[in-house]
């Protein structure tokens, strides 16, 4: 690893440097390949995503405007990558977070409350990424993705809405949604796991 | 206390519809301490705040920060080859 900062390496890198290519490669590869699995949900998809991402910023470097970060170009275009994957293989069987929200109000009030309470932060790590993971899989990618950028990836909701060519009031609404079907789904099956008579891990 | 039960249902009602600019500290500074005022006095509106937060958290908290050796592998074959094919091209 080189001290050189992205926007160094670039510069070396549009001059022909593969070193330099490769050192941005390193440094970002496993964010941008988090990223894509979220977005995709498997990591056959992830891994093309991840590799078309590094092929359109390698073929593309000349077009990067220097005034942004690095960093956030890689993003919006494994994000672009991800989302046109997406679009074209539109999934058959999606959820229907208006249907499921709809149930919000009956899922009874102790079962989040036990939620709150849980040591599901405990759970150990793989079986809780997949838990995570897998919820994240069902939901409509519309949702999926802005609860991606957003709250796992830390962008603000004006960011996000620039990325989905959306408006803010847009994202805010897919972020809340997302939310509260994560969190629904979350506590029941939490409920399901500590239920009487249930297989613990 | 008609009244200050109407008042707190409107409150919970405030609490779940800014739930979002709450969470994402978009509110005013007196809007912010108006509800968690009444977080204070009602549960149910704190564990729905607690509930949605320890959603964030939990999700933020479960990066994967390596890259499968397989597939770090692949990738560099790929700009490999991209590269021979760009210079063969020149």
């Amino acid at each position: 690893m080189s001290g050189a900062d992205d926007r160094e390496l670039v510069g070396r890198a549009r001059e022909g440097d593969d070193q330099a290519f490769n050192e941005l490669m390193e440094r970002h590869q496993a964010r941008v390949y988090s990223h894509a699995l979220r977005l995709m949900g498997n990591p056959q998809d992830a891994e093309e995503v991840l590799q078309d991402t590094f092929l359109q910023a390698f073929r593309n470097l000349a077009r990067f405007e220097e005034r942004s970060r690095f960093s956030t170009w890689i993003y919006r275009i494994a994000t672009n990558e991800a989302l046109m994957r997406l679009r074209k293989a539109r999934r058959k069987r999606e959820v229907f977070l208006e249907d499921h929200l709809g149930l919000d109000g009956e899922l009874p009030r102790h079962a989040i409350r036990e939620f709150v309470r849980s040591a599901l932060d405990e759970v150990e790590d793989r079986e809780r990424m997949k838990i995570l993971s897998d919820l994240l899989a069902e939901m409509p990618e519309d949702y999926r993705v802005a609860f991606t950028m957003r709250d796992i990836d830390g962008l603000s909701n004006a960011e996000v809405a620039d990325v989905l060519g959306i408006s803010v009031a847009a994202v805010k609404s897919r972020l809340h949604r997302s939310r509260l079907y994560l969190r629904d789904r979350l506590a029941l099956l939490y409920g399901e796991r500590n239920a009487p008579g249930a297989a613990k891990s | 206390m008609t009244g200050d039960c109407h008042k707190h249902g409107e409150d919970c009602r405030k609490v779940h519809e800014l739930l979002g600019d709450y969470l994402d500290q978009d509110l005013r500074n007196a809007l912010c301490k108006e509800l968690e005022k009444h977080m204070d006095d009602c549960p149910d509106c704190r564990v729905h705040v607690d509930s949605v937060k320890k959603v964030i958290r939990l999700y933020r908290t479960s990066e994967g920060d390596e890259l499968p050796v397989d597939i770090r592998i692949r990738l560099q074959d790929v700009i490999a080859r991209a590269r021979k094919e760009q210079r063969e091209g020149e």
